[in-house]
């Protein structure tokens, strides 16, 4: 089994290893499937003639009230394909999951609301009132996403799947 | 008809002036501060699990961290109910305003008034003041309680997440020759200290100048905030009339179906209208009515424009006590108008 090292990710993922840090990637598990976290702001820029153009940008810095763009490339960088996949996200403190963003081709996406313990789709996930009265959950009421990739990621390849939370 | 009970009126002054103290102040209009604390970082790492010829793997991804900017934000509210009766002339006349910091940082904030806002007033209040309410009671007590604004010795430093907000009263005088409904306006404005911050487009980025050295960004308010208070002249005509009436309950015992003679065990119930006409304040308006030789007061029967009231006292306006019923409307301000019920059963 090849280990392979960060710094062989492909050009296009370059931007990704500037928003991590040194300390961050020396803690990271590495194996077979490479897994990258990159987080994106959109920048809208106006021109001469008043078109606007959206843009987005890698975020390092945001104010609350914006959006912030997550995006997780996972790349096998093995010789074997992965099988099983499943991908979990818990929703970052501060922020609050913003609904219908979560996507990804050829992926089944579930949420939690109990800090990742059971998933189940958005019109299945229900959580208790203080009153003890049970409601339909919203995006606010999410703690983690979880996509499962549906097929097996041969060797070289790789998928991404993101989604959107807001910060409060 | 019936014999009407001894009816009294009573307020203790009329004044044209309504004193700062009396004046409901609105805190339901503070805004909460909304924000994560400038400087928190925010991460994300996100698991994947997976299975290679059979054999479980989990791999972590890259802990993202991405740094809170200050959004810098402020609103300034007028908090009086209604415009301040003043009289022409006379000083200290108190406008009260609420500033919020509804950024996400420690902010501090410069003070200014204008007494000449655009829009249509009629005159300009003179000589403006700003005092900060020392003792967080909502009204001016005084310089000794109340310390004076002086800019750039004790400009309001409000915490987002903390202490957000700041009750300021603003004092001016109210200069001669004025007559009765003019209206005179002063707006208080609250702006970021930070350099660069009032004034720009929302957006502006200042690098560093957040806390924690964090970026600072102008958010919506433009890091500057102005409400404008008014003052209403009125110089001190004011009336107070009452009416009242009678009439014969139909009860479906004693009388079926009105009208209704008033016979021994009949119900009267009796109508007083209180009419506040002009301007300025009734203070301490009182009504209060006997109730008439050879009837019976049917208790808890007051009510005061539809709502009923106890027959103890002080805790609404109505009481009965010693044959006696009294509604204290407190200081009322002109025009207004008031009806009172109350039942008696004839002996």
């Amino acid at each position: 089994m090849t280990i392979t090292n960060k710094g062989m990710i492909a050009a296009g993922l370059i931007s990704l290893l500037l928003l991590s840090t040194t300390a961050a990637r020396a803690s990271q598990d590495t194996g077979p499937i490479q897994l990258t976290s990159m987080a994106e702001i959109e920048s809208v820029t106006t021109d001469a003639s008043g078109k606007q153009t959206v843009k987005r940008v890698p975020a390092s810095k945001v104010v609350p009230g914006k959006d912030v763009i997550y995006t997780l490339v996972f790349e096998n960088t093995g010789t074997l394909p992965g099988n099983d996949i499943v991908i979990q996200n818990p929703i970052p403190e501060h922020t609050v999951y913003k609904a219908d963003t979560a996507g990804g081709s050829d992926t089944e996406i579930s949420y939690s609301v109990d800090g990742g313990n059971s998933f189940a789709s958005a019109d299945a996930l229900t959580v208790s009132g203080a009153d003890g009265s049970t409601r339909q959950a919203t995006a606010a009421d999410y703690t983690t996403i979880r996509w499962k990739y549906i097929r097996p990621l041969p060797p070289g390849e790789k998928s991404t799947v993101e989604f959107r939370v807001v910060l409060r | 008809m019936m014999t009407p009970g001894t009816k009294s009126l009573n307020f203790d002054a009329v004044s044209g002036r309504l004193l700062a103290g009396l004046l409901l102040v609105l805190l339901s209009t503070r805004v909460l501060a909304l924000g994560t604390p400038a400087g928190t970082a925010i991460s994300n790492r996100a698991t994947l699990d997976f299975q290679v010829s059979g054999a479980p793997r989990q791999v972590l991804s890259n802990n993202n961290a991405v740094t809170v900017q200050e959004l810098i934000n402020v609103i300034s509210v007028w908090q009086d109910a209604a415009s301040v009766v003043t009289a022409s002339s006379d000083t200290e006349q108190v406008l009260t305003f609420l500033v919020s910091n509804t950024g996400n940082g420690i902010e501090t904030f410069s003070l200014s008034v204008n007494n000449s806002p655009a829009g249509g007033d009629n005159y300009d209040p003179l000589n403006a003041r700003i005092h900060l309410d020392g003792d967080g009671n909502n009204s001016y007590d005084g310089p000794g309680i109340d310390p004076l604004y002086i800019p750039g010795s004790n400009d309001p430093m409000l915490d987002a997440n903390g202490v957000d907000s700041v009750v300021l009263f603003v004092l001016t005088d109210t200069p001669a020759g004025l007559t009765d409904g003019d209206t005179g306006d002063s707006a208080l404005t609250a702006q970021s200290t930070t350099a660069g911050a009032a004034g720009a487009v929302p957006g502006t980025v200042l690098a560093g100048l957040g806390d924690g050295a964090a970026d600072a960004v102008v958010g919506g308010s433009n890091a500057s905030a102005t409400a404008t208070g008014s003052y209403l002249v009125a110089n001190g005509s004011i009336d107070v009339s009452i009416a009242k009436s009678a009439e014969v309950l139909a009860d479906g015992q004693v009388c079926k179906s009105a009208p209704c003679d008033p016979v021994p065990g009949a119900t009267i119930r009796y109508t007083l209208q209180i009419d506040v006409t002009g301007s300025g304040v009734a203070e301490n308006l009182a009504v209060t009515d006997s109730i008439p030789a050879n009837t019976t007061y049917t208790p808890a029967s007051i009510t005061l424009d539809s709502t009923p009231q106890t027959d103890a006292t002080g805790d609404d306006p109505g009481s009965f006590s010693a044959n006696l019923v009294s509604v204290e409307l407190g200081d009322t301000a002109g025009p207004a108008n008031f009806t009172i019920t109350l039942d008696v059963t004839v002996n």
